[in-house]
């Protein structure tokens, strides 16, 4: 570790950029939040009323909810499948680590917009599930209910962000040594307690990690809820877009922006904070 | 098989669900690569039979073929730039001490904890209303670089954090100067990072959509373009354009493993 | 020491990270061709002391002098000297070939006279047939070889090595040791040599300059450090020592008296000290004999105790034995031959003798 002023020149190049592209614009749109859109045009003034009309009509505050309902709980999901993944690469399977690392790479790289189509293939009415289905005669009708609804919307979602949680959970776990897990049950814990103890505690840096990433992607995704969501899944990513494109109100969907990653900020920070009470977190 | 510690396997829960979490993870890749072979329009199960002509039909496609070019355009000149950026502040963060420098490496992950679509509005708003500049190429490598950069610093602290400082000193020690210890030594040990992170760059650029919705021009990237096709009411195509895309990640992974191996001084 | 073949001077040198002072007011001369130990604790700045020659640290103040001209503001690859490093800092995409030839190269020597330089090295080193071999496939020791080719070859005026055999298990670290040394007289090249390991420092220097809290404690032979360390602390670090604490109670023209706990020990008078200063006192344990109660009289000081405990060492016997209430002493002993062995048994009263030189006297 050296002294000096030789990393203020190696982080000029990301300020200049970053402060440019990311924080004036993020400024900018805090700023039209606070504008209002009248029929001609934009007016640049300072009022609340767009953060008001979040809750003139109940419909925003619904799918608000919903959004970060749908989000959580994909996010839980993928947690929970994760584990077990990272668990298998990290102790069981050292010999394939390379090779399914390469397959959740590869299932990372292939195109984001077609990965959420195939999800509609398989889920519709003649859909892979709906054949099966009926083909083992489990059902006669088609289910309908498997596209076009909030759990559509998550099985997609947890499909799409899965490697964004395997990957910081597989990586956490490099640092629990089987020598660890071993000193544990030489003391006298069982299985389930030397996970508990010893194995969670450790590789919960990258549990959080992966849920908070796939918690605010799955929040923001506008696109999932599109093509496989239906009316009853629809997300406030695709409200807000709306008022970029067609409804042309940026003003509102500035605030609506805010509201939301208002209320994201504050639900991962209660996370964060719970974890830490609960002295799981490291 | 055998587990690590010499009991004998067992196939139990985990391996159950790892594999159905695996299958979870593939079959629509794989449905996707079946499908492009399928000879109706239609995606319906089973498949009617095998041909390649939408694959001749991509090919003829202008639109597509174009799509292609500035994706590849787009996701070049990304990886320069967020390579450039992040490798510079990862050397800051990992091989210097200074003030602030924690909430340095918080502030530089912000970009990818932002929701895509609201980093892609604000820019929306930033390149319309500031700058003042039409939407193009040039805004969706702008904005590229923004959510990149941060994936580039990430690799690139976990390469520098293991990077043995001796091993530099011992060159500079050996009589190289500053240029030489870096040409000779320190470039060719991080240089499959280097490759890592471009290769990633390009890959997340390359398939990006939700940033780039808003920020695009009358030129269009190749998700764009699909994503014109998924509105319109499927075609066979998309898998097709799928597959190719899938066939071009698999390949670069592959080089990008052969580049690696190192070369050295004679 | 005369200043004739003085090679390298440090004079007043003093760096400190922070808080943390690393190296105090530090000066020391080297002579061209001889063989220093810094030795010392861990965290005695002996490590810093050699960047700060190297040139990978700066100086707060103070001056380095090679061969009279002050060298610190040379960058270190203008210093005419090399370092091998504890963690070998072998270029690990290079062969042993190239990692030897690193210097060469840069300098732009032809390439059939580097590969000439390269062969002598490696077998200097004893690792002919490795050329091509990387870092990875080498064993501790092999790597080691090959930092030591790979300075060497450079002709350095001095050789700095930082605790170069650390890593290395016991026996290829005794081995390692000895063809050091054997490499470094028929070289005549100087070296700095840095260890936290008294015996190694014992075995293979000219001279120990033994360092604690980046001040120099003491700068000697081997043979003077070992036999007459000049504080409590050089008394505890190199080598085993009985200490005691005692209290002068008697001046003697040559000799002091000291009483400890109510014994009267005789030293030989090397410190000034007055009537009622208290002292530490110091003895090596194979200086103590167990003796008859006649033969120990010939020794100058003898006491009376009780052994409390016996370990083997194979080579040795190590008797603890109480003096006093309060106080233990270790005796070594050497066998020699396992029928001589002494039949003296936990518990059986012995008397132990030795002589004034071999007590050791520092003030508190």
């Amino acid at each position: 570790m050296r002294k000096g002023k030789i990393h203020i020149f190696l982080l000029l190049p990301f300020w200049v950029y970053y402060i440019l592209f990311f924080f004036i614009p993020l400024g900018i749109l805090l700023t039209y939040s606070f504008w209002l859109t009248t029929a001609r045009g934009l007016v640049p003034t300072f009022t609340l009323e767009n953060y008001w009309a979040i809750f003139s009509k109940k419909l925003y505050l619904i799918i608000i909810l919903r959004s970060i309902r749908i989000a959580f709980i994909a996010a839980i999901i993928c947690v929970v499948v994760s584990y077990p993944v990272a668990y298998s690469l990290t102790f069981k399977y050292k010999k394939m680590q390379d090779f399914v690392l390469y397959l959740i790479l590869i299932s990372l790289f292939s195109s984001y917009l077609v990965r959420i189509y195939a999800w509609k293939t398989i889920l519709g009415r003649q859909g892979l599930i709906n054949q099966i289905l009926q083909y083992i005669g489990l059902t006669k009708e088609p289910l309908s209910f498997l596209l076009y609804s909030p759990t559509a919307v998550i099985i997609t979602l947890v499909f799409i962000f899965v490697p964004f949680t395997i990957l910081p959970i597989f990586s956490s776990l490099q640092n629990v040594k089987p020598e660890l897990i071993e000193a544990a049950k030489d003391l006298g814990a069982n299985n389930f307690e030397a996970f508990y103890k010893v194995t969670l505690p450790l590789s919960m840096s990258g549990v959080v990690t992966g849920f908070i990433f796939s918690f605010i992607l799955s929040a923001g995704d506008y696109v999932t809820p599109q093509l496989v969501g239906g009316t009853t899944g629809m997300m406030i990513g695709k409200i807000i877009a709306d008022q970029f494109g067609m409804r042309y109100n940026w003003p509102f969907g500035s605030a609506l922006s805010y509201f939301t990653l208002f209320l994201l900020a504050l639900l991962v920070y209660c996370l964060i904070w719970i974890l830490k009470i609960l002295k799981l977190r490291r | 098989m055998r587990t690590t510690r010499g009991k004998s396997f067992r196939f139990g829960v985990l391996d159950l669900s790892t594999v159905l979490i695996m299958i979870f993870l593939l079959l629509p890749i794989v449905i996707i690569v079946l499908f492009s072979f399928n000879p109706t329009s239609a995606t319906v199960f089973p498949m009617r039979g095998f041909t390649t002509k939408w694959y001749r039909e991509v090919l003829r496609n202008e639109i597509f073929i174009s799509a292609l070019i500035n994706s590849v355009y787009v996701g070049l000149m990304v990886s320069c730039v967020s390579v450039f950026i992040g490798v510079l502040a990862s050397f800051a963060l990992t091989r210097y001490r200074f003030r602030f420098k924690e909430m340095m490496s918080y502030i530089v992950l912000l970009p990818i904890t932002l929701p895509a679509i609201i980093l892609g509005i604000s820019l929306l708003s930033f390149f319309a209303s500031v700058l003042g500049i039409s939407r193009s190429l040039l805004t969706v490598t702008l904005s590229h670089v923004v959510f990149v950069t941060p994936f580039v610093v990430l690799i690139m602290n976990a390469r520098l954090d293991k990077f043995d400082i001796t091993i530099e000193e011992a060159a500079k020690d050996l009589g190289a100067n500053a240029l030489q210890t870096f040409r000779y030594v320190t470039f060719p040990l991080i240089r499959p990072s280097l490759i890592g992170t471009m290769m990633l760059s390009f890959g997340l650029s390359f398939d990006e959509f939700l940033v780039t919705f808003f920020v695009v021009g009358r030129k269009n990237t190749l998700p764009i373009v699909i994503w014109g096709m998924l509105r319109r009411g499927v075609s066979p195509t998309v898998n097709v354009i799928a597959t190719m895309v899938l066939a071009i990640s698999i390949t670069l992974i592959i080089i990008a493993n052969r580049i690696a191996k190192l070369r050295t001084l004679y | 020491m005369s200043y004739e073949n003085t090679l390298l001077v440090i004079k007043g040198a003093s760096r400190s990270f922070g808080q943390v002072v690393a190296v105090k007011n530090f000066s020391l001369q080297v002579k061209d061709g001889e063989f220093v130990c810094l030795l010392g604790p861990s965290g005695c700045g002996k490590t810093t002391l050699l960047r700060i020659i190297a040139g990978f640290e700066t100086l707060d103040s103070g001056d380095v002098l090679m061969n009279g001209e002050s060298i610190i503001d040379l960058p270190p690859y203008r210093r005419t000297m090399n370092m091998v490093f504890q963690s070998y800092a072998l270029f690990p995409h290079m062969s042993v070939f190239e990692n030897i030839a690193f210097s060469q190269f840069l300098k732009k020597k032809p390439k059939e006279e580097v590969a000439r330089k390269v062969r002598k090295m490696l077998q200097l080193v004893q690792l002919e047939g490795f050329e091509t071999r990387g870092p990875n496939q080498l064993s501790g020791g092999q790597c080691q070889r090959v930092a030591l080719a790979r300075a060497l070859i450079n002709e350095p005026k001095v050789l700095l090595l930082d605790e170069p055999l650390g890593a290395l298990d016991l026996k290829i670290r005794k081995q390692m040791q000895i063809e050091l040394k054997n490499i470094q007289e028929k070289l005549r090249i100087t070296f700095i040599y840095v260890t936290h390991d008294q015996e190694e420092a014992l075995v293979m220097s000219d001279r120990i300059v033994l360092m604690n809290e980046g001040e120099i404690m003491q700068v000697g032979t081997p043979k003077r450090i070992y036999n007459h360390p000049n504080s409590k602390f050089s008394a505890m670090f190199v080598g085993e020592n009985n200490l005691l604490k005692g209290t002068v109670v008697k001046v003697n023209s040559d000799c002091l008296v000291i009483s400890v706990d109510g014994l009267e020990l005789f030293a030989n008078r090397t410190i000034n000290v007055k009537t009622g200063d208290p002292v530490t006192l110091a003895i090596r344990p194979e200086k103590l004999r167990i003796t008859g109660e006649l033969e120990g009289k010939s020794f100058g000081n003898q006491i009376r105790g009780k052994m409390v405990d016996a370990v083997f060492f194979g080579s040795v016997v190590k008797y603890y034995l109480r003096i006093s209430e309060n106080i233990t002493m270790v005796a070594e002993d050497r066998i020699t031959d396992e029928s001589n062995a002494r039949s003296i048994k936990i518990g059986d009263g012995v008397t132990l003798a030795f002589t004034r030189e071999s007590l050791n006297v520092f003030p508190e």
